[in-house]
This record gives structure tokens, sequence and C-alpha cells, in this order.
């Protein structure tokens, strides 16, 4: 045999070359079309939190769920591009989005189908949740909490509310995510309609001039303020169970409870216009907003909070009643959302 | 028939073009705006070795790529026996691997990837000998150029004098009509470079091919070939046999080298 | 045709998401005079910059070590130096950051420099391998040996500034890195958080247009950097010795243990730290095992692209050797890597999602083709070098010798650069590896690895995420080491 080694390097390349195409070939040929049943869905969530959701879903129905999920590196951008580009010929049938703001900014794109009549399942659900023309519907929780740090922070001087985040004591000691994404900039573009303009400028003026940390999303800071690096801030209480679960020492408070109250942005789920599958998409859609789908989003590590009473949950899971709700009208806040985002990318450079 | 006598113009042709082996006509080459061959009209018969010297520049290794095929001419027309190999009108063109030829360069720009064997297995093999006799006609060449004990080694593992004598018998396997040399020996030293050359000289006639040699060395020149072509500024300026040469010599150059010769 | 397969492939798309440009004129132009963006790129600039000016001496210096001196172990150094090119940036960070707390731009600054500078060392390595004996003495004899360094500087810029712009095309489109590393005490928002808020805002126009700038940026000095190489690359003797390596006194150690410091730093700690924090191979199996169908995914996608970009890149590069490598060309090879990813997804959706198409765009066809189309120049720009490079006379004998185009091609030059293509086929798979922003918004792209890694970070246990990165890194790396087991030599880049 010959040992020289540019011999043995074609040899090598050719027979790479070979065993690519074929691999080529055969990962192209391997994703033939079945005729099972199925609904597509699109999901900002990861799929690591949505699957015991799907998987009873077609436990009990048997229709497959294609799912395509997003990442929070992406910050849901690639999927709503994805729905946005795929109008003209839609490939999903449902999006299931974390939060409002996408789902109002896709309805008022056309992207979405009205559910008429809405999903029976939907009846329970508190109107502040549902878009009144039928084009979303809203579920499962997330509640805006202050994480606190418990080593950092004394249990006397506990902050209770948003302002806490401009008090001088707090100097670069508090953190907000920068609100050009997710339920953060739906949390900020809606205490314009809340407190008002001049109010929610101080309130920012405020978080910049006290030099508050802008970490790039709600799990980031929930870890930072778990490590410690951080003693405190705004995040998601789905984010914060999952550090607490961590063991950090970690607690959530439930801010303005005396004022405003506390925010709370429930995930929505809306069926998308000319999709390929309609009559399995409203099935799909019926089941995430029945009381099962939430139950077993509400024993999710997460937690997620679920809107319809009654539900079993665990006993950390705090519902609306165990604490004051702020009252948003989820759909001014979508409609101001890209106005809002302008304005605060050029606040927190 | 031979003008061994000094003429400045360019109207001599170098041999006889009675059609058997290469016809040269009237050739030109251009770069851009130089003009590095003008109109050189020349013939080489099979068996015949012709020397072409001249200084740096003169258009040698112009003149033998393009009888190689390796550039284009821009005027002339190059024929070989009743082959027409490139016409001025552009029309005829043949591409190098059609014209079976050999040629040595002063690199001998072997395959380093493929053994001494190799080299002239592959070229059989390109030149349409059958598979049965490529492995006999291989060994002949092998030995008759004297490295048929280095058959198995690579490029890398051969003396510079064993890489031009594998050169020479690539240049020569699977039946080249014509061999061009182009200064192949300037690498070598004083001593091997005249055995070898005599060798490439007796082994090209042996093998009768046509032999068109580019050089530099006075030595060679006048020892070597049966007829020599002096080029200067792209022109034949003279061409005769070495003894025409030496009686005669037409321009400074060429008187140069009479002298060097006879030193 | 072939021309036509890479237009379809990278410009197409490319096309088809900046034609918003034109469609949206109004929200284009007034996102190029938005006085936002400017001191953005200002800002994601001063990174790069920074960046560079570290990047380029110390992988100047290294792969002068490595290449012209008598550096104890340098053909080991050699085959190790790419390692951290591998791992992608925000793995570096993970690893690196998790362990120590470093923030703002001197930290951005460190990643980038750790994770990039293979680039530079690679492509000069491959410049100074080609200086001549007969060159290097006549320098040496008129100047000494401040000359010689003072050359072969000179004569490797042009192919390390290739490798700087390399680097500058990841720097301008990652925000994530800053991001990361700015979550405490001052903010840094770069440049492609600009053309991200864009797309929040769903002006697709304002996008392309903020977009032009960054896509000038990468091109204009690439385009000169890999016309000024080549000047310098026609100048290689044929009859080529290599330079022999300078000696270096007693200092020899301590520069080496300068290399040994930047692959512990790029390699081995990233790698260790990522073990130490998954805890025990038990964590490593059982994501292994729970992540296996991604895995094998992966790495067949991988393979096939890797492949199908050397089986495009060897034609179109020879087409290229006879245009004489025109610089539309390289613009062509170069454009879908210069543009942001999720523009390059945009196009991508724009042009597959027709009817007759669902199999290539619901399927892995499409993520084929975004990769192949946006990687290409890893495949293309080393081949294309040692097609270059590859001395013409041999190619001469093979013609006199009978040997018509295509037989030239496979006998004499397929095994004469075959370790090159080898090496291209590896760089293509590792970064078709560490592609996630244009496949997160195609179907298939879900099934990737990476997609999976990212999906996992912040939402699960830490211990699981670094066991995920760990295979990652692993799965990258691995043809690499298969190359390095086999052929025994370093990878040639360019």
């Amino acid at each position: 045999m010959n040992a020289d080694p540019l011999r043995r390097g074609c040899r090598f390349a050719s027979n790479a070359g070979l065993v690519g195409t074929i691999l080529a070939l055969m990962l192209l040929t391997g994703c033939g079309g079945d005729e099972q049943e199925q609904v597509v869905l699109y999901s900002s969530l990861n799929e690591p939190t949505a699957r015991p959701v799907i998987d009873r879903f077609e436990e009990k129905t048997g229709i497959r769920v294609i799912f395509q999920g997003d990442t929070e590196r992406d910050k849901t951008v690639g999927l709503v591009q994805s729905l946005l580009e795929e109008r003209h010929r839609p490939r999903a049938d449902v999006f299931w989005n974390s939060e409002t703001a996408n789902t109002v900014r896709l309805q008022r794109e056309g992207v979405l189908a009205r559910l008429d009549p809405p999903p029976d399942s939907a009846a329970l659900i508190p109107d502040a949740y549902v878009d009144p023309e039928g084009y979303w519907f809203g579920f499962a929780a997330r509640a805006r909490v202050l994480i606190v740090n418990t080593d950092l922070v004394e249990e006397a001087e506990m902050p209770n509310s948003m302002w806490d985040l401009t008090d001088e004591k707090w100097r670069g000691k508090a953190a907000l995510v920068r609100p050009v994404t997710g339920t953060t900039l739906t949390h900020m573009t809606a205490l314009y309609e809340i407190i008002g303009e001049e109010e929610t400028n101080r309130f920012i003026q405020g978080v910049i001039d006290n030099e508050c940390h802008l970490p790039p999303g709600n799990g980031r800071l929930a870890q930072l303020v778990g490590q410690g690096q951080i003693h405190f801030g705004f995040t998601d209480t789905s984010d914060f169970r999952l550090v607490k679960n961590e063991g950090y020492p970690v607690i959530a408070i439930y801010p303005d409870q005396d004022s405003i109250g506390t925010m709370l942005i429930p995930n929505t789920v809306s069926k998308i216009r000319g999709g390929p599958n309609p009559e399995n998409a409203r099935k799909l859609i019926n089941f995430l907003l029945s009381e099962e789908a939430e139950e077993i989003l509400a024993h999710h590590p997460r937690g997620h909070i679920p809107l319809k009473p009654d539900i079993d949950r665990p006993e950390e899971v705090l519902v609306p009643g165990d604490f004051e709700v702020m009252e948003v009208d989820f759909q001014r806040v979508g409609e101001q959302i890209t106005t809002r985002l302008d304005q605060f990318d050029r606040r927190f450079r | 028939m031979n003008q061994s006598n000094h003429q400045p113009k360019n109207e001599v042709t170098a041999g006889r073009p009675d059609g058997a082996g290469l016809n040269v006509e009237a050739l030109s080459v251009q770069y851009g705006h130089i003009q590095a061959v003008r109109e050189v009209s020349l013939s080489v018969q099979p068996g015949e070795h012709i020397a072409i010297i001249g200084p740096s520049g003169s258009g040698k290794s112009s003149l033998l790529r393009s009888v190689a095929g390796l550039i284009r001419p821009a005027a002339g027309r190059i024929t070989w026996a009743d082959e027409t190999w490139f016409d001025t009108d552009g029309t005829q063109w043949i591409e190098p691997e059609h014209r079976r030829i050999g040629m040595i360069a002063q690199q001998p720009a072997l395959w380093p990837h493929l053994t001494a064997r190799a080299h002239l297995m592959r070229v059989l093999g390109w030149r349409g000998v059958k598979r049965r006799d490529r492995a006999g006609q291989t060994e002949r060449l092998l030995e008759l150029v004297g490295i048929a004990h280095r058959a198995t080694h690579r490029p890398a593992e051969l003396s510079g004098g064993e890489q031009q004598r594998l050169a020479l018998a690539r240049a020569l396997v699977g039946g080249s009509r014509l061999l061009l040399l182009d200064e192949p020996l300037g690498q070598l030293d004083l001593v091997r470079r005249r055995e070898l050359g005599r060798e490439m000289s007796r082994i090209a006639q042996e093998m009768g091919a046509a032999v068109l040699h580019v050089t530099h060395d006075p030595t060679d020149a006048m020892s070597l070939p049966d007829r020599i072509v002096v080029l200067e500024g792209g022109r034949i300026l003279q061409y005769g046999t070495p003894d025409e040469i030496r009686s005669q010599p037409a321009g400074a150059f060429v008187e140069a080298v009479v002298r060097m010769t006879n030193a | 045709m072939l021309i036509v397969v890479v237009v379809l492939l990278g410009l197409v798309p490319v096309g088809m998401a900046m034609a918003d440009l034109f469609r949206r004129p109004a929200e284009a132009w007034s996102a190029l005079v938005d006085p936002v963006l400017w001191p953005r790129i200002g800002t994601s600039l001063l990174i790069a910059l920074l960046t560079l000016a570290f990047m380029l001496p110390l992988g100047l210096m290294m792969a002068w070590l490595l290449v012209r001196t008598n550096l104890p172990a340098r053909r080991l150094g050699m085959m190790l130096i790419p390692f951290p090119l591998f791992l992608p940036p925000l793995v570096h960070v993970l690893s690196w950051f998790g362990v120590i707390p470093l923030s703002g731009i001197p930290a951005i600054v460190l990643v980038y420099v750790i994770a990039f500078t293979p680039f530079v060392v690679l492509l000069s390595a491959r410049s100074l391998e080609q200086i001549s004996r007969a060159h290097a003495e006549t320098v040496q004899l008129m100047g000494g040996k401040r000359a010689v360094l003072l050359d072969d500087l000179r004569h490797a810029l042009p192919a390390a500034t290739i490798g700087g712009v390399l680097a500058l095309v990841f720097m301008l489109g990652d925000f994530a890195v800053a991001d990361f590393l700015t979550s405490v005490g001052p903010k840094v928002t770069v440049y492609a958080d600009t053309i991200y808020v864009h797309h929040l805002a769903q002006r697709s126009g304002a996008a392309a247009a903020t977009a032009v700038p960054g896509i000038l940026l990468c091109l204009v000095p690439l385009i000169w950097a890999l016309r000024r190489r080549r000047q310098l690359g026609a100048t290689v003797d044929p009859r080529f010795e290599r330079a022999e390596p300078l000696t270096l006194g007693g200092t020899r150690w301590g520069l080496l243990l300068l290399i040994v410091i930047y692959l512990l730093i790029g390699t081995a700690l990233p790698l260790i730290s990522l073990a130490w924090q998954a805890g025990s191979w038990t964590t490593i199996l059982e994501q292994a095992r729970g992540a296996s169908d991604r895995i094998m995914f992966t790495v067949l996608l991988g393979a096939a692209a890797a492949t199908g970009m050397v089986l495009l890149a060897l034609p179109l590069m020879l087409f290229a050797q006879r245009l004489r490598r025109a610089w539309w060309l390289d613009v062509l090879i170069f454009l879908p890597l210069a543009v942001p990813p999720l523009i390059l997804g945009v196009g991508l959706i724009r042009v597959w999602n027709r009817p007759l198409l669902d199999a290539i765009y619901l399927g892995p066809g499409v993520l084929l083709i975004a990769l192949i189309g946006r990687y290409l120049a890893f495949a293309a720009l080393p081949i294309g070098g040692s097609i270059e490079r590859l001395d013409r006379s041999m190619l001469d004998a093979a013609r006199l010798a009978g040997a018509g185009r295509f037989v030239r091609t496979v006998r004499i030059t397929l095994p004469l650069i075959a370790s090159t293509v080898i090496a291209a086929w590896c760089i293509s798979f590792c970064f078709t590896l560490r592609e996630l922003d244009t496949l997160i918004m195609l179907r298939a792209g879900q099934r990737t690895l990476p997609f999976h890694l990212y999906s996992n970070v912040v939402f699960a246990r830490q211990e699981d995420v670094a066991a995920l990165a760990l295979i990652l890194a692993g799965v990258t790396i691995m043809p690499l080491l298969l190359y390095l087991a086999i052929a025994r030599r370093a990878i040639r880049f360019l």
C-alpha cells in the first residue's frame, strides 16, 4: 500500500465526496409527504415549553402538530418575519404567541383570520384577554414581577413598586430589559396608556438616570439577579420560576399592588388567514384555550398563570385575585407598539 | 536552398517547406502592443534537429510556444505534413492536445503526485495507446532514457538530471512527432548538461522525431543540431549549418557566440 | 450554467429581499439619514477596529512564528490554530464569562479577538509559505533579520487583511455577543441592533437600506485585499523552494508559550469550562441521546452542504481562473455572506415559497440551498487560491501529452489540490454548523442542533445547555480532527 499523504488525501476526498452526495440524497428523499391529518403551529415559545400541551393534543385527536418555534436569541423576529413573508402563500395554520404585541401587529398586517364564531373553549376567558373582533384569544399568562436577590436585599428594604427602579438608593443595582422586544416592550408601552405620557417618560428617564442595567432578555435578567450580579429587576414570572427552581436565592414581588397593579401578559393564539388546514386549526385553537391546556401549562416548571377560574395549579402559581392586576387594553397597546419601539430604541442607547 | 548569407529583412525561410514535417509560414505573435515574433517562416523535417539561438527577448520561447499551441499567434500558418494546426484566417485551429508533440522546458513540470512509470502510462492512455501495449512501451522508454531503476519514484525523489530524463521520456512517449526543447538543460551542471544534451538528441533521432531546440548554451548550439536558426528582434537573422554559421556569423550576437565556442 | 446556479442560490434571494429598497424608497432613505444609525455604525466600527488592532498583529505574529521560524512544535501549532474559530463566539462567551465576569467593549473585543484571530493566522500563514528561499536570502543579505521580518510582514499583510475582513463580516452581523456582554453595566448598542429593530417594526425597506453600509464596509476592503494578494501571488517563483526558517534564540520558548496560551484560552478552556459546567458524562450522554436525531440531521445537513459547496466551488473557480478572477465574481461569491442573515432568510422565503416547490421549501432542501448560497465563499476562497497557485507548466505538459480540459482537471488539477479541497470541505462544514439566524426562519431549520441549543439557552438547566454546547463543538470539530489524523498536516486556507 502506498503511504503518501497526498495519495491518501485524494482517496479520502473522493470517498468523502461520494458519501456526502449519497447522504444528501438520503436527506432529501427522507422528507416524503405522508397523508396523515396535520396542523402547522408557529410558536414564539421554545419547543420544550410547548411540547407537553402539543403531545396531549396529538394524543387526543390523532392530528399531527408540525411545530415551528423560536429561540430567545432571535427575539421572535424571525418567526414574525416568516409569517409576514408567507402572507401571500401561508404555510402555518395557527400562531401561538407568548405575548400580545406581535399578534396585534400581524392582525393589522392582515395575516390573521377572524374566528367566528369563537371557539367553545374561549367562553370563560375574561374579556380583557380576548380580541372583541375574534382575531386572537389570550390564555396562560405571565405576570411582570420584580425578581429580587434575597442575599443582597434586606427584608425591610424590599422594592415593591416599579418606581423603585428609579430610586437613588438602587443606583446601578436594578435592571430592566432593554424595551425593544418581548414582554418588556409591551409592558412599557402599556404604561403610556395607564399612567400617561408624562409619567411614563419620567419613569423611563429615571431608569436611565439611575443607571439601570439593560440585559437583552428576561431570562438573562433573572439569571443575573440569581447570580447576584444585579440586586433586582423586572422579569416574567415564568423566567423567575426557572431561576428559583435552580436553587438561587430569589423571590418575586408583585409590584404596585396599591396603585396601578401588576401587569399580566397572556399567551395569545390566533388562526392564520388562508392556512392549509383550517379545520384542524380550529381544533388546535379550541384545545389550547381549554381548561386542560391551561392546567398543563400551570404545572409546567415555568408555571403559567391560568386565566380561567378554578384551574388546578401548583400552590406557588398565583392567579388574579391573589394580586391586583393592571387593566390593559391590549389592542390599543398593540397598535402603538411600533411608535414606542422607535422611541425606546432611541432613548436606551 | 540554404540561405546562409546575412539578410537583415525577414525574407529568410529556414528549411525547405516540402510538406513532410513542420512548416511555419510568416508566423507573427503579439502580446498587446509588443510584437514578439515577426513573420517567421521555418521548416523542420522528421529526424532533423534545429537549434534556435538568439539574445534574450528575441522571441525564441514565443515561437516555440505558438508552435505548441500554448499561445495563439496573431498571423501566419502552421502545418505538419498535410495537417493544418493554425491558419491566419483563424478558422483553422488544432488544440495542443491533438498535435502529438512533446515539450520540455527549463523546469521539467513533472506531476508531483505520479511515479515515473505512472507519468508515461498516463500519457499513453491519453494518446490512445491500447492498454496491453502501455506497460511494454513504458518500460522500453524508461530503459532508453536510463531511469528504469527509478520507475516507482515520484519527482520529488529524483535528482535534477533524472527529472529531465523523465521529462524527455514523457515528451517522447506515445509517438510524439515533434520535440520542442526550451532550454531544457539550463538547470544542470556543465558535465551532465553536455552528456544529457547529446543523449536527448540521439534518442529523439532514434524515435524519428523532429527537434526544435531553443538554447542559450553556445556549445550546445554549435555541436548538437543539424541546422541553426538565429533569431533577433522577432525575426530570423540567419539560418544554416553550424559550420556555415561559424564561418560567416551575422551580427554581433552570433559573432560573440562563435567566438565563445572557438575559445 | 454554473454562474446561473450560483446566482440562483445566493443572489436571487438577496436581490428579492433587497428589492424593498426600491419598493419603499422613502422608508429606505429615512433609515439611512436616521441620526441613530451612524453613531451605531461608529460603535460597531470602533469595536471592529479595536479587534483588528489586536487581531492583526497577534495573528501575523503567530503565523510568522509558526511558518518562518524554528519554533518548537510549530507543525502541531499550525494544526491546532484553527480550533478557536470553530467554536461560535457565543460559546466562547457562555463558557468563559460564565466563569469570569467581564463586560463592556473590552470584553466584546476580547471575545472577538479570541474567536476570529485564526482567520488572520491561517490566511497569512499561507502567504508566508509562499516566500521563496532565494527571495528571503536576498533580503537577509541586504538588510539582516530585521529586514526579513519586515519583508515577510509586508508579504503577508494582504492575506491578513482578508482574514480581518472575514472577521469583520461576522462582527458587523452580530449583536448577540454585545448584548450578552453588556447585560450588566453600560449598554452597548451596535449596528446590527438597528437592522433588527427595523425588522421588528416590520420596515423591510429600512432594514435593507440599513444593511447597505455594512455590506459595503465588508466588500470594499475584501475586494481590494483579494486583488492585492493576487498581485503578490503572481510573483511566486515556479521553481519554488521554501525559505529556510529563521533561528530564534532562547526567546523561542517564550514565544511558544504565547501560542500555547492563545490555544489554551481559545480552545482548551472553553471546552473544559463547558465540560465542567455540564458536570458529568451522564449529562452529556443524556443530552446526546435526547438530541441524537438532531445531531444526525445536523451532521448530514452540514456534510451535504459542505459537499455541495465544494462541488460548486471547484468548477466555478476553474472557470474563474479562465476569467482571470474578475472582481465581480468575488462580489458574487461574497455578497450572500455579507448580507445580514435575516434579510437572506426573507429572500429565501420569497424565492422558494411557491407552488410545486414545497418539497424543497418545507424540507431540508431549502436549508441546503441557504447554507451553500451563504457560505460558498468559504469553499471558493481556498479552492480558488490553490488553483491560482498551481503551476501552469504542469497543466501545459499534460495538454501537450494529449489530455483534454476535463482529463487535465481530473487527473492533474484535482489530485494536486486535493488537500486544499478537503480543508475547504472541513471549513465549510464547520461554518454550516454554526449557522442559526437564517435557518431559524425555515421550517426544517428547527431540526438542527444549533436551534436546539439556542432554544434551550436560558430555558433549560445550565448543565444541559453546557452539555449541548459541548456536543455541538465536538460535532463541529470532528471532521477537522479526522483530517488532521489522516493527512497529518495543517489545513490550508486560500
